[in-house]
C-alpha cells in the first residue's frame, strides 16, 4: 500500500543557552492511508514534538517530512491546514468561544480555503450542522446558537473533533483530546472519536496517556522514549498485549 | 448647543468604533490611533485647502489613517515589535509626518469648501445641524459596511484570529494578515472620523491626537455598561450611544464651569470609572448574597 505520510531520519535539535538539545532523533514513520495510531509515552518523550513536526508548528532540523510524494517541511502551519486537522488537549484551544456552535461549524466546514469578502450564508448549513450535531447524542444540537464559550468541556470537545473532521482531512491529530474531561464523559467521546474514524475511514494519530484507550482503540500502537520510537506494534502484535507490557516501556 | 454635543458624539463615535475594531476584537490597545486621528485631519484640510474637493479630501484622510496602521502592523507582525510599542512609534513619528504635510503646526480652512456644507439646505433646520446630517449619513454607511464584513467569511476568520488564534491557524487562516488588516480598517476608521472633526472645526492641528483613544475606548465601555446581550450590530450602535452621552458629560462639566484646559484628567477620570465599574459591580452584588 501506498504511504500517505512519511518522516525519514527526522530529527529535532534545539539550541539552549549552553548546550543543544535532541527533542527527537533517528525518527522514521510511515503512515498508510486508514491508520489509526496510538501513540504513548513519558512526559519529554517527544510525542507533542513528533505533532508538532507533522502540523508544522515545528521544522524537523534534519530529515525529510513526505505527503503524497513531495517534501513539506517547509510547508506552513496554514498551508498544512489544507489536508491536516487537529483537536487540542485543552477544550479552550479547539473552539472561538464568542462565536455560537453554528458558526464555529461553519468557519471549519472552510479549514484551509481562502477566505474571501463573501457572504457566509450560514442559514443553508441550518440542516446540515443538525444532523451532525444529533449524530453525537450529546444534544450538541440543541445548542447551534449558543456561544462555544458557554457550552460544557465535553460539548465543547466534542464540538472540537466535529469542527476538525467536518472536512475530511487525510490526517488527523488527537492530542490527549480526552484528558481534561471527567470519566465518563470522556469515555463518551471516545466512543464518538471511534466511531467517526471508522465511518469516515480516517487516518489518524492520536496521543493518549490512558493505557486501557490504547489498548482498546487503534490497529497500530507507538511508544517514543526520549525522543525515539522505540516500539512500533502492529494490529497483530497489539492483540496479543496487554496493560503491564505497556507500562514496562514507562520504568 | 444640543445640537453641537450630539453632532460631535456622532463623530467621535466613529472613532469609538474604529477602536472597537482593535480593542474588543483583536485585544489591541493600539496607541497609533493618537496619530492617526490628527492624521487623517490634517491630510484632508491640506488636501481641501490645494483644491481637492471635500469628500475626495475625506478618502484621502481615510487612506492616511489605513497606511499609518499599516506601518505598526509590519512593526509588530515582521519587527515582532509589541503592538504597544508600535503603535507609539508610528504615533510619534506622525508628528513629523504632520509637520512636513502641514509645513506649519496648524491649518485652517479659511474660506475653503468642506464635506459638512452637503449637509446644509434642509428647511427650517437648526444652525450647525449638518453635523448631525453627515454624522448619520457616516455611520449609516460604515455600520452597515462593518456589519456585512462580519458577515463574510473572511470577517469571520477576523473575529476567529481575535477569539483563538491557535485554532485559527489550525484552520489555515494567516493570522498576521487578518490582524493587518484590522489595523489598517480601525486606523482607516479613526482618520475618518479625524478628518471630520476637522473639518467642523474648521481648522487641523497637531495637537487634536492627544487623548482621543481615552474618548474612544470610554464610548465603547459606557455603551457596554448601558447596555449588554447585544448582537454585533446593536454593540456598534452601543458605541454611538456612549459616544453622546460622554459628550454629554463634558459639556455639562463646563457648563459647572470646570476650566477647560484641565478637561483631560476628567476625560481619563471617566475612563476609569468605566474600568472599575465591573469590580464594583461584583463588591456590590457579591455582598447582597454573603
Amino acid at each position: 500500500m501506498k504511504p500517505l505520510l512519511s518522516i525519514k531520519e527526522g530529527e529535532v535539535m534545539v539550541q539552549t543557552d549552553h548546550s543543544t538539545k535532541k527533542l527527537l532523533t533517528n525518527l522514521e514513520l510511515t503512515i498508510y492511508p486508514e491508520d489509526f495510531i496510538v501513540v504513548l509515552g513519558g512526559n519529554g518523550a517527544g510525542k507533542s514534538t513528533l505533532f508538532n513536526v507533522l502540523s508544522g508548528n515545528l521544522r524537523l532540523t534534519a530529515g525529510d517530512i513526505v505527503y503524497q510524494d513531495q517534501s513539506i517541511n517547509h510547508l506552513s502551519e496554514e498551508k498544512r491546514a489544507t489536508f491536516l486537522s487537529r483537536v487540542f488537549q485543552d477544550p479552550k484551544m479547539g473552539t472561538a468561544p464568542r462565536l455560537t456552535v453554528s458558526e464555529n461549524l461553519l468557519f471549519s466546514k472552510k479549514r484551509g480555503e481562502k477566505r474571501r469578502f463573501k457572504r457566509r450564508k450560514i442559514k443553508d448549513y441550518q440542516q446540515e450542522f443538525y444532523d451532525v450535531t444529533k449524530s453525537l447524542g450529546n444534544h450538541l444540537e440543541t445548542h447551534l446558537d449558543t456561544p462555544a464559550g458557554q457550552l460544557s468541556g465535553g460539548q465543547r470537545q466534542s464540538l472540537s473533533l466535529l469542527m476538525a473532521t467536518i472536512r475530511r482531512p487525510d490526517l488527523l491529530l488527537l492530542d490527549e483530546h480526552t484528558a481534561a474531561l471527567d470519566p465518563k464523559t470522556s469515555e463518551q467521546l471516545m466512543a464518538i472519536t471511534n466511531q467517526k474514524i471508522q465511518e469516515d475511514k480516517l487516518t489518524c494519530l492520536m496521543i493518549t496517556h490512558h493505557m486501557e484507550d490504547a489498548l482498546k482503540y487503534g490497529n497500530r500502537l507507538l511508544v517514543l522514549k526520549e525522543g525515539e520510537i522505540v516500539a512500533d506494534f502492529s494490529e497483530k502484535e497489539k492483540e496479543n498485549l496487554e496493560k503491564k507490557d505497556l507500562l514496562s516501556f514507562f520504568y | 448647543m444640543i445640537i453641537t454635543t450630539v453632532g460631535q458624539g456622532l463623530i467621535m463615535s466613529i472613532l469609538g468604533i474604529g477602536l472597537f475594531l482593535t480593542y474588543r476584537i483583536l485585544d489591541f490597545p493600539d496607541m497609533t490611533t493618537e496619530g492617526s486621528f490628527p492624521l487623517g485631519g490634517v491630510v484632508s484640510v491640506t488636501a481641501i485647502t490645494y483644491g481637492v474637493s471635500p469628500l475626495l479630501a475625506t478618502f484621502l484622510g481615510i487612506l492616511a489613517g489605513s497606511l499609518a496602521g499599516l506601518m505598526t502592523a509590519l512593526l509588530y507582525t515582521k519587527g515582532k515589535i509589541p503592538v504597544l510599542l508600535s503603535g507609539v512609534l508610528v504615533m510619534t513619528s506622525l508628528h513629523s509626518v504632520m509637520l512636513f504635510i502641514m509645513q506649519k503646526a496648524s491649518i485652517s480652512l479659511y474660506h475653503f469648501p468642506h464635506i459638512f456644507e452637503y449637509g446644509r439646505g434642509i428647511k427650517g433646520a437648526p444652525s450647525q445641524f449638518e453635523l448631525i446630517v453627515i454624522g448619520v449619513v457616516a455611520l449609516t454607511i460604515l455600520i452597515g459596511l462593518i456589519t456585512y464584513f462580519f458577515q463574510t467569511d473572511l470577517g469571520q476568520a477576523y473575529v476567529v484570529t481575535g477569539d483563538n488564534e491557535v485554532m485559527a491557524r489550525a484552520m489555515g487562516i494567516q493570522t498576521n494578515r487578518m490582524k493587518t488588516l484590522g489595523l489598517m480598517l480601525s486606523n482607516g476608521i479613526v482618520a475618518l472620523s479625524g478628518s471630520l472633526m476637522a473639518q467642523s472645526e474648521g481648522y487641523a492641528s497637531l495637537n487634536k491626537g492627544i487623548g482621543v483613544i481615552v474618548i474612544g475606548l470610554a464610548s465603547i465601555l459606557i455603551g457596554e455598561m448601558l447596555f449588554q446581550e447585544l448582537n454585533f450590530t446593536e454593540r456598534l450602535l452601543a458605541v454611538v450611544v456612549g459616544s453622546i452621552i460622554y459628550q454629554c458629560v463634558i459639556i455639562t462639566l463646563i457648563k459647572l464651569g470646570v476650566n477647560t484646559n484641565y478637561l483631560k484628567i476628567f476625560s481619563s477620570g471617566i475612563l476609569t470609572m468605566c474600568l472599575l465599574f465591573p469590580m464594583f459591580q461584583k463588591k456590590v452584588k457579591g455582598g447582597m448574597f454573603v
